[in-house]
């Protein structure tokens, strides 16, 4: 850390926070707020002779609350920069702090806080992780009972910088215990609260284990544990030392702690499995290994920096095998526990990776982006006449785009991944998507459907999803009937409703839209839009007096090669129990209304060109050609 | 050995496919529903982690005909703690009714109704947490009457109803009425003139504990040793088996004060025997008042999980107050 | 044959025992012929020292109704005892105190000192209270005192059978006359002129059984529906806890049963029984929720042992029966009432 903040390219802006987030990849825009510290950097030496003077303790988070800290203080001996700051809902300001000060003249207490503004070309969210608080789970007794504590509690305790200088002691009496009881997997692989593992829980527990053996030779030290995960190099011969050196194992996850009011002792119930018995467990002191969660405001960072999030609520990376440290927005980067639970090692090895690629967008001139970007058509966008609309503007999961009343909508192209939500969300036609206009999937549309419509099956499909998921159907053999044709597009928010009534005016016997789960949109909330027009849609098909098995919403995703084979096979099965003539009739009966609905094709730029082609079968085109 | 050519693997699914059996395949063993059981603690051989991983790895027969199966109570003690969410207590009923269904019966004991004397007045099925007694047309001594009649699938042996029929028609193995009643008497300890009559150096208290309120052996074997001229210790079924004509019938002999202990709120074994051995409480508490007795003579004290070794301090309590001057209300 | 000789007497009671006897109707004119009534003060012109004049053992059945309040009754029960080969209690004052009993709730002093100094229409400026003792110049006017609780007649002399009920049923009166004349007697100590089981055994409402009331009634809060069980609508029917014999007459006439047909065979105590099945259909799964239910029940003790107070358990819990047979505060020798004359 010292030598990052000596480094003459690093600045550090410690106590601030991101305010704001604008512009794009190589051209961010970052609005930082700067807290006030009290406390003129470029004159305190980080002598600590105010902390010593001042009157005021409160609780220290650093130490778990076991220790206290004055109102003004540095985080930890640690810190970087050295530099002391007053709390300033606590001190009193009795001023002590600035006599001890003296010729330093350090302390400021008309400090203001300052917003600065950063250009920078990319950015790296390492914003790390919290614990879990097990008071939530009322048999394990943390919060009731004192001789309950967390693993980070302990880390504390047994530290030599800590609280007690390295002693560990229980907090009831005082006293060294003489036994320890470490219980995993608390908060983490529970339904309950989080469904995920926290990776390095079992690792940690058996260093303090270690540890503890190691400074108190004689104390009795039990694990609990569902399994022992220990994976990388080295991990499992440490965990075969730890056997060694006497510590036990207990394959069993306790049911309830309880406690001998007069000792403070510790029982820990639990079915030793080996055994196929209940153990209790008198023990002096409990450590609970809590569940890596994260932060409290991660929700707030990934609204300011359009992050998604993963379902265990960590951000999640563009792709996890193949950019695990990008992501979803360009010149984003991801380090660490922010991503997910990870220990130190892979938390490094991240940290140089992101540096790597957030360095590769300094050194460019120029950055490469998806050829499948949106644009606006400022000809035939209302917006530009003078009229409110700016529908697209939260169809776009990365906010590149913005509408004001009387100038056309505005695409930033840099910031554009191309899912074409906007271009499907425009009721006028009036946005684009290169490589994958209204014109090319209507083309597609008019050639599969040209011969015997009334038995095919119209797939729209992800791509990044559903697309993948049928293709695994393919390599994996999973048999399904032929009645299935394929569109694919990119994500399932470019699924417009004029694809679906264009395929029923042509005949087709059924209509599948499929997108990704909700949590696995490549595009972030790309599924979300889509999900809501699809709602709609089924609603109007309905209304058009279309049956409603012959239109089928579903969410495959890359994997579920299977499903795709089942959703094909039930369709199919379906399609062929239904009377043709029923098809027939149906979409007979729809044609006029759809026909009236599909005229405004012909303002679209792309159209004409398709109209020209074949105009005479596409609605408003008989005047065209 | 088990050979995997033995093995079902249809069984899971056929659990599976009962209502409340779904979530069997979800087990993965941890044994916290082991650790939490408290028909576990009195009966080693019942494990319900390892009943549902027999049953998840198709080892049909074994569960099927064993009789673990039919212990479980549904007290739900360990379903609030089970880290995949799996409602344990039905997934045993899903497999309790294939059981049924190919013919196996629960090993008891079972309430037993005495269909002469029972007037059929229903009394019982509302009392029964488990809808295990209810009135059926049978033919006694040549009559068809109404009468209550328990079914051995569900009846899952609490007591309640025997201390709810108000004529007395329904017993249960160790715990019929009688047998209590000679249990807080033996050895003449009802005999034995009370604190308050001035013959006696300590408050005599005689108290009913549920068997589920105490946790371990241990905590038994605490207050066992606590039994002496001053208290009696009677061990029921569940605090809903306590019967107040008893209550009553200690304190006009030598008992001054009389402790009933039960499970705390949400925690009844029976699901619901602790509200009525607190509603029975509490309305002869009214009664008592009404006539002027001293408050405090009848206690209900409750003991939750976490209130391991409470009791004795509890019973102190009680002998304290008791010894307080007697306040009567004209 | 020889004529059964009968005797018939009241003690602290309201008289229905006595016109449930002459509700006989026809019967009487069999009774007539088959007994001789050597003794019955309610309905003929007969002394007690009548009674002393008999040989012992001398009645052949007595049947004795109203519970023990004075010392008169006391006396007159050990009388009768000596006086009869068979002594029944006869009705629900003299088996289980009846309402008579409910006075053991605040004791006699209490009624006393209501009855002579707090009525609305008392008129007693100097408070001059009942004295069992009033000097005249002829000589000294005695009363029967009113003892500390009321008794039982089985709590004072031993008796041989009991026939239930306030009063008991006509009909049952004749079976158990019948059975006596006819010898049919069951073992001693026995109740007479009862059907099997309990009211509901009688009762011809259906019966849900998985009720949970969640609050109760006095009978005048409701209009209950004829066909369902009382109980099941917030009620509080005795009849579970009722031995039958009545028919269940009060229920059938929409009344929840009050349990004047005493207590099932083989029960500890009548009140708690019935408390105990109460309970069973009473909602309530907190401590607060079941305190709110229980606040609904008015009057406890009336509730519960209307009937029975005299023969419960509670009764014992209040007096020592040695305490129970002396007589009351104000009642006792040397308690003066005031204005009494010199």
């Amino acid at each position: 850390m010292v030598d990052a903040a000596r480094h003459p390219k690093v600045e550090i802006l410690s106590y601030s926070e991101v305010e704001r987030v604008d512009g794009y990849i190589g051209n961010f825009r970052v609005g930082i707020n700067r807290k006030p510290w009290y406390v003129i950097a470029d004159n305190c030496t980080g002598c600590g002779d105010c902390a010593v003077v001042c009157p005021i303790e409160v609780p220290n988070t650093f130490e778990m609350g076991l220790a206290p800290r004055k109102a003004i203080d540095v985080p930890h001996g640690q810190a970087v920069p050295l530099i002391y700051s007053i709390d300033m809902d606590n001190c009193i300001q009795c001023f002590k702090c600035v006599t001890a000060c003296g010729h330093r003249d350090a302390i400021d207490f008309g400090q203001q806080p300052e917003y600065v503004e950063l250009d920078v070309g990319s950015i790296i969210v390492a914003t790390g992780f919290e614990s879990f608080d097990p008071t939530v789970i009322p048999e394990y007794g943390f919060g009731a009972y004192p001789n309950v504590i967390t693993a980070m509690e302990l880390e504390r305790l047994d530290n030599s910088a800590g609280p007690t200088v390295g002693r560990l002691v229980r907090p009831s009496d005082g006293r060294e215990p003489k036994s320890m009881a470490i219980i995993q997997c608390v908060g983490s692989r529970d339904k309950r609260f989080n469904e995920y593992c926290s990776g390095f829980c079992c690792m940690y527990a058996i260093k303090n284990a270690i540890l503890m053996k190691q400074m108190i030779p004689d104390m009795e030290i039990s694990i609990f544990y569902m399994d022992i995960r220990t994976p990388a190099k080295g991990y499992e011969e440490f965990y075969n030392r730890a056997r060694e050196m006497g510590i036990r194992f207990v394959h069993g996850r306790p049911s309830q702690i309880t406690e001998d009011p007069l000792t403070h002792n510790l029982y820990v119930e639990a079915e030793d499995q080996e055994l196929g018995q209940v153990l209790e467990l008198e023990t002096d002191l409990v450590v609970l290994s809590a569940a890596a969660i994260p932060r409290a405001d991660a929700g707030e960072v990934s609204t300011k920096l359009t992050l998604s999030r993963s379902p265990g609520g960590f951000f999640m990376e563009y792709h996890p095998k193949l950019r695990p440290v990008d992501s979803p927005t360009d010149g984003i980067f991801l380090a660490g526990a922010a991503q997910g639970p990870k220990d130190i090692p892979a938390s490094v090895a991240q940290g140089s990776a992101a540096a790597a690629r957030a360095a590769r967008v300094l050194s460019s001139d120029t950055w490469e982006i998806e050829p499948i970007i949106a644009s606006v058509d400022e000809n035939v966008c209302v917006s530009a006449k003078g009229t409110k609309c700016g529908l697209c503007v939260p169809a776009c999961p990365y906010g590149a785009i913005s509408c004001v009343t009387g100038e056309p909508a505005k695409i930033t192209s840099a910031k554009c991944h191309g899912c074409g939500g906007c271009v499907a969300e425009c009721p006028h036609s009036a946005i684009s998507q290169d490589h994958f206009t209204d014109a090319e999937i209507v083309a597609q549309l008019r050639a599969l459907l040209q011969d015997n419509p009334e038995e095919k099956i119209v797939a729209f499909m992800c791509h990044w999803c559903s697309y993948g998921g049928a293709d695994m159907a393919g390599t994996s053999h999973f048999e399904y009937p032929a009645d299935s044709r394929g569109i694919r597009v990119m994500c399932s928010a470019r699924m417009d409703q004029d694809f679906v009534l264009e395929a029923y005016r042509r005949g087709a016997g059924m209509v599948l839209l499929s997108g990704c789960h909700p949590q696995d949109c490549h595009y972030i909330t790309g599924q979300q839009v889509a999900a809501k027009r699809f709602d709609r849609l089924q609603q109007a098909v309905e209304r058009l007096g279309i049956s409603p098995e012959r239109f089928r919403v579903e969410w495959i995703s890359a994997a579920e090669g299977e499903k795709y084979a089942r959703v094909i096979t039930e369709m199919s099965q379906t399609l062929k129990s239904l009377p043709k003539e029923q098809i027939l009739s149906e979409n007979r009966g729809a044609r006029d209304s759809i026909e009236r609905r599909l005229r405004r094709w012909k303002a679209s730029p792309q159209m004409a060109e398709l109209m020209a082609v074949a105009g005479d079968d596409l609605p408003g085109g008989e005047e065209l050609s | 050995m088990i050979r995997s050519s033995e093995l079902d693997r249809g069984f899971m699914r056929e659990v599976m496919a009962i209502p409340g059996g779904e979530n069997l395949i979800k087990c993965w063993s941890c044994g916290t529903c082991a650790a939490t059981c408290l028909v576990r603690r009195y009966d080693p051989t019942f494990n319900p982690r390892l009943i549902l991983r027999k049953a998840g790895m198709g080892m049909r027969q074994e569960v099927l005909s064993s009789r673990e199966i039919w212990l479980c109570s549904a007290c739900d003690a360990c379903y609030p703690r089970c880290p995949q969410e799996i409602h344990i207590s039905e997934v045993m009923k899903a497999i309790r009714t294939i059981a049924i269904a190919e013919g196996y019966e629960a090993p008891g004991p079972f309430a037993e109704v005495d269909t002469a004397l029972c007037s059929g007045c229903a009394v019982c099925t509302r009392a029964c947490p488990y809808g295990a007694i209810e009135r059926q047309p049978v033919l006694v001594n040549g009559e068809e009457r109404m009468v209550a009649q328990v079914d051995h699938t569900l009846c899952m042996h609490c007591g309640v109803c025997v201390a709810a029929c108000p004529s007395g028609s329904i017993t249960l193995e160790d715990y019929a009425n009688d047998e209590l009643i000679a249990r807080m008497g033996a050895g003449g300890w009802l005999e034995e003139g009370s604190y308050q009559q001035g013959e006696a150096t300590e408050p005599r208290i005689l108290a009913f504990v549920c068997q589920w309120s105490m946790r371990s052996d241990a905590e038994w074997a605490t207050l066992d040793a606590m039994q002496s001229d001053s208290l009696r210790i009677v061990n029921l079924p569940c605090s809903g088996r306590v019967d107040p004509g008893m209550i009553l019938l200690a304190l006009s002999q030598g008992a001054d004060g009389v402790l009933v202990a039960g499970c705390s709120e949400g925690e009844c074994h029976y699901k619901r025997g602790t509200y009525l051995g607190r509603s029975k409480v509490a309305l002869l508490d009214t009664v008592l008042a009404q006539m002027g007795i001293q408050p405090g003579r009848v206690r209900f004290v409750e003991l939750g999980a976490f209130d391991r070794g409470a009791l004795p301090g509890l019973i102190a309590e009680m002998s304290a107050a008791l010894k307080q001057p007697a306040v009567t209300v004209a | 044959m020889d004529k059964l000789k009968l005797a018939v007497y009241w003690a602290s009671s309201c008289g229905g025992c006595d016109i449930a006897i002459v509700e006989l109707g026809e019967h009487l004119l069999e009774l007539a012929k088959l007994a001789d009534i050597v003794f019955w003060p309610c309905a003929m012109d007969f002394k007690y020292s009548d009674v002393e004049a008999m040989d012992d053992r001398h009645i052949d059945v007595c049947l004795f109704n109203g519970a023990i309040r004075t010392d008169e009754d006391e006396h007159i029960a050990h009388l009768l005892r000596r006086k009869s080969k068979v002594l029944v209690a006869f009705g629900s004052c003299a088996s289980e105190g009846c309402i008579p009993g409910l006075g053991n709730i605040k004791g006699p002093d209490h009624a006393l000192a209501r009855a002579a100094f707090e009525t609305p229409t008392t008129d007693n400026p100097e408070r001059v209270m009942f004295a069992p003792r009033y000097a005249m110049p002829e000589g000294d006017l005695t009363l029967p005192a009113l003892t500390v609780q009321l008794r039982t007649l089985e709590q004072v002399v031993p008796i041989d059978f009991t026939i239930p009920g306030c009063p008991p049923n006509h009909e049952q009166i004749w079976n158990a006359i019948t059975a006596v004349v006819e010898n049919r007697l069951p073992e001693a100590g026995s109740l007479l002129g009862v059907d099997p089981r309990t009211v509901c055994d009688q009762c011809p409402r259906t019966r849900l059984g998985k009720i949970q009331v969640e609050r109760f009634f006095r009978p005048h809060e409701i209009l209950p529906d004829p066909e369902r069980c009382l109980l099941e609508q917030g009620l509080v029917c005795a009849g579970p806890a009722t031995h039958a014999g009545c028919g269940a007459l009060c229920v059938k006439a929409m009344m929840p049963c009050r349990g004047c047909y005493g207590a099932p065979d083989g029960v500890l105590d009548q009140g708690s029984e019935l408390l105990d099945a109460i309970v069973a259909g009473m909602a309530g799964e907190s401590d607060a929720e079941i305190r709110r239910v229980v606040s609904t029940i008015v009057d406890p003790v009336g509730t519960f042992y209307r009937f029975s107070l005299g023969a419960s358990l509670l009764h014992a819990l209040k007096k020592s029966p040695l305490e129970s047979g002396q007589r009351c505060e104000t009642q006792r020798d040397g308690a003066r009432g005031e204005g009494e004359h010199a």
